[in-house]
């Protein structure tokens, strides 16, 4: 270890312990070793016991050991020997020599394995060996003032959490403190017989090396070296080490080293963690679109990141006030100038109140800004530190609200203005818009229905569940198209309006009501009701004219049918009659001539009447008969037709009856009115022919003309009542009684057209009453 | 003299039927309806019978119909003297017995000649 000899001084007696059994090789060996410079004690022993006891009881310095004695045994002796020291030498004499027992030996500790008698070797052996010696006592005596001035330090290294190493100057463990185990997990032992660069991270190595390097090159005493590095523990894991290095010089030479290592990592990964944290905050700020300034308790910079310099042009300003500058004009939200003390951030920094969302009008070189900006005190420990400004460019938002302002001011006041009636309910039924023109067609102001339900207040009961369905309907996203609402009006009117339902829908898209826009369509749905009305008319008159057409018609095929019978009968007996005259006129007598002349005049009467009969139908179904009321003195005029119709029933019946008038004459038709009266007395007459009387009442009181016929004939079957006035209608029980079923069909033209009516009373076998009633109408400029 | 029966519900050419046979020397007798005149047939014993068609109650197909199909009156000669001027009255008529059909209105020679025809 040390190189120097010179240090070591001479021994002045080495004691010599020699196991020997055979006295005359101990002489020889004595005599041979007394001829040495060395000043020589020697013992003899033989036995185990002996030798334990000197090992005990003396210090020797030298141990030479016969192989084989008759009860103990050099191999024996050096295990004892070792047992307790290492460093005493121990030369085995060997009477013969075996080279594996040689090599056994000093595996076994052995310093040297000689022949006996081979003085050559054995002096030199044992100078050798006591001068090892000598070095090594005089090393034990280094260490043992080491450890006297170190003691305290020794103590300290074996406490402390750090692993103190000392190393000789190759880089040697010489000593390594138990703090190995715990933080290496080598034990002092383990760790020394490993080499110092054993588990060292191999990027650490280079540093480490170099480190070393310097040290040991370095002229300088106790030149201190510092250096960090990973190294593996026992249990694979990497750990950070703080390695300080003392350097102990021997005259410049560097010959310990002294290592103080302590256990870092958790610092490091600390470390490495607050720098991760720090990266990842400033990426997480430089990401931000968002300005961020951070300002000191004095308004001054303290960071800022890059959008904060892309807005506000930050670049040599050092406190928030530089930024903006006596030409930039700030204005708040509504366009006024801002004065410095209204700034959020100086307010913030006046008050350590935060600030969110103001909003700041800036005028920078020409171009206008608007900035969003929030201004949050920040703390540590409690005490205020300063403020973070953060805030971004909302030019482009402020210019699209205010665009959108703008518009949605253009469409409220579209919508208010609107010729058309619009309104909007929530998603309760809840009225929520009310333009001006629903306000005009309702007669209830917005203020008056607002937050009213609207299908409640204004539908009818009898379309509040379909306008209930149809409103849910556009509520789920549906849209109403055209549908005809009926709405009451504070005056208690319906108007209708075509009605169009949009869903409102909020900036989320969520539903939250419905607008309407409708159309006053109320006059369009009156005039469509009178044009179906009139429709309606037209096809009824249509109708009728097809069903007069329809009779007409009918009326021609019947009488052609009747022409065949009632016209044939009567023209036979005229035919006959005047064939009778023609034929007989010489041998017949006077009267009988007489009577077939008057039969030909009745005849032919009869035949005109008909014809007369036919022609007012006829006329009266194409309705070519034009009223010509005319005064008639209502007595005379009856009188004579009575007379008349007496004279033409050869006065079988007497007609009773009663004429009663409040005035002489009154104004009718003439003609009409005989049609009434000859057609229901000839018929009186004619199904009465059992009786022989038949009356008739005729008044005419406060212009009103009754006329009553009465008779006590057939009667009229009940089956035969509805088409007792049609045309050609004969009753079923007519019999053989004459007639053109023309007579009834000709008085209810004659009195309807005089806006007259006619009923009926009649009861089979017992006879009929024919009630007529007509108006009585004086033309004012008649005079009367 | 031959005996003629007359049924018409039409009076007054009832009365000219009657008047101008008379003349021409026949015996007549005269029914206003067909019911009459079924019941003057047994009374009266008719060689012949004038009826009209379109009558109340019995009309006068069915007065044919009856005398046709009685064995004691079949061959009494019937002549038809009615206002139903359609071929269809006339082969109805015919097809049921009678033996001439006349179309009212006609002559006294028409009427006249068709009667002596018939009893011919």
């Amino acid at each position: 270890m040390v190189e120097s000899q010179a240090r070591i001084k001479p021994v002045v007696k080495v004691k010599i312990l020699v196991i020997e059994d055979n006295e005359d090789d101990y002489d020889l060996l004595e005599r041979r070793l007394k001829k040495t410079d060395h000043c020589l004690s020697l013992k003899r022993i033989e036995t185990r016991h002996e030798f334990s006891r000197e090992l005990e009881e003396n210090k020797w310095d030298l141990i030479i050991s016969d192989n084989d004695l008759p009860n103990f045994s050099a191999r024996e002796a050096l295990a004892l020997l070792r047992d307790i020291d290492h460093i005493t030498p121990f030369i085995i004499l060997s009477g013969n020599i075996g080279e594996e027992a040689a090599v056994e030996a000093m595996r076994a500790g052995a310093n040297d394995y000689i022949l006996k008698g081979n003085s050559s070797r054995l002096i030199p052996a044992i100078n050798r060996e006591l001068q090892e010696l000598r070095k090594k006592v005089e090393l034990g005596k280094i260490e043992k003032e080491l450890s006297k001035t170190e003691r305290n330090y020794k103590l300290l290294a074996e406490n402390v959490q750090d692993l103190v190493c000392v190393h000789d100057q190759s880089g040697e463990y010489l000593w390594v403190s138990p703090s190995s185990e715990r933080m290496l997990g080598y034990t002092p032992s383990e760790f020394k017989k490993i080499s110092f660069f054993h588990g060292l991270h191999s990027d650490d190595e280079p540093t480490v090396r170099e480190n070393l390097k310097s040290l040991r090159s370095s002229s300088i005493q106790h030149r201190t070296g510092r250096f960090i590095y990973r190294k593996q523990r026992k249990d694979g894991v990497y750990i950070y080490l703080e390695t300080i290095t003392n350097g102990i010089y021997d005259k410049n030479e560097l010959v310990k080293i002294v290592s103080t290592s302590r256990d870092i990592t958790e610092q490091v990964q600390a470390y490495q963690l607050h720098e991760e944290n720090e990266a990842r905050q400033a990426g997480i700020l430089e990401s931000l679109s968002e300005g961020i300034i951070l300002l000191d308790d004095k308004g001054n910079i303290i960071t800022n990141n890059s959008s904060a310099d892309k807005i506000l042009d930050i670049k040599d300003a050092s406190s928030i006030s530089d930024l903006l500058n006596d030409q930039d004009k700030v204005t708040d939200k509504s366009g006024e100038p801002l004065l410095p003390e209204k700034l959020p951030y100086i307010q913030t920094l006046d008050s350590g109140i935060a600030k969110y969302n103001q909003i700041i009008g800036l005028r920078r070189n020409g171009d206008d800004y608007w900035l969003s900006m929030n201004t949050v005190p920040y703390y540590l420990s409690g005490a205020k530190k300063g403020i973070v400004v953060s805030f971004s460019n909302v030019t482009q938002e402020i210019e699209n609200q205010e665009q959108i302002n703008r518009f949605a001011q253009e469409l409220v006041a579209l919508i208010e203005n609107a010729n058309a009636p619009i309104f909007g309910i929530d998603w309760e039924g809840r009225i929520t818009e009310w333009n001006h023109f629903t306000e005009k067609i309702t007669g209830f102001t917005k203020d008056e229905v607002l937050g009213t339900l609207l299908i409640e207040r204004f539908i009818l009961n009898s379309h509040k569940v379909l306008v209930k369905d149809l409103f849910k309907k556009v509520l789920r996203g549906k849209n109403a198209i055209n549908y005809e609402l009926p709405i009451l009006t504070k005056h208690g009117q319906v108007v209708t309006i075509l009605f169009n339902g949009t869903t409102r829908k909020d900036y989320a898209g969520k539903i939250i009501g419905m607008i309407g826009v409708g159309q006053d369509i109320t006059e369009l749905i009156e005039y469509r009701g009178k044009l179906e009305l009139k429709v309606e008319e037209r096809t009824q008159e249509l109708m009728q004219a097809l069903r007069k057409e329809k009779e007409l018609v009918a009326l021609k095929s019947k009488f052609v049918s009747m022409a065949s019978h009632e016209f044939r009968t009567p023209l036979s007996t005229i035919q006959f009659a005047s064939d009778f005259v023609r034929k007989y006129y010489r041998k017949a007598e006077h009267e009988k001539l007489e009577a077939k002349f008057d039969k030909i005049n009745q005849q032919v009467k009869h035949m005109t009447y008909l014809l007369d009969d036919v022609l007012v139908i006829g006329k009266s179904q194409a309705g070519v008969i034009k009223l010509n009321p005319a005064l008639i003195n209502l007595k005379r005029f009856c009188k004579e037709i009575f007379e008349e119709i007496e004279n033409g029933s050869a006065n079988s019946h007497e007609i009773e009856r009663k004429i009663v008038s409040d005035s002489e004459t009154i104004f009718v038709d003439e003609k009409l009115l005989r049609n009434i009266l000859v057609n229901l007395l000839t018929n009186a007459i004619k199904f009465s022919p059992e009786t022989d009387r038949v009356k008739v009442n005729v008044s005419c009181i406060q212009n009103q003309l009754e006329i009553n016929v009465r008779d006590w004939g057939n009667g009229i079957d009940e089956a035969d009542k509805d088409k007792l006035f049609e045309a050609f209608h004969r009753g079923s029980n007519v019999g053989t009684i004459q007639g053109t079923g023309l007579g009834l069909s000709i008085v209810k033209k004659a009195v309807e057209m005089q806006e007259g009516a006619i009923e009926v009373e009649s009861e089979l076998g017992k006879g009929s009453t024919f009630k007529v009633s007509i108006p009585v109408k004086y033309e004012e400029d008649t005079g009367n | 003299m031959k005996k003629i029966l007359v049924i018409d519900d039409t009076l007054h050419l009832l009365d000219e039927v009657r008047d101008i046979l008379e003349m021409e020397g026949f015996e007549v007798a005269t029914a206003p309806n067909a019911i009459k005149g079924l019941g003057l047939i047994q009374t009266y014993q008719p060689d012949l019978i004038i009826t009209d068609l379109h009558m109340p109650e019995l009309n006068g197909f069915d007065l044919i119909k009856k005398v046709k199909s009685d064995q004691n009156m079949a061959s009494l000669p019937i002549v038809v003297l009615s206002a139903k001027a359609d071929k269809e009255a006339l082969q109805k008529a015919k097809g049921l017995g009678a033996e001439a059909y006349i179309k009212k209105p006609c002559t006294a020679d028409e009427l006249i000649s068709s009667v002596t025809q018939t009893l011919a």
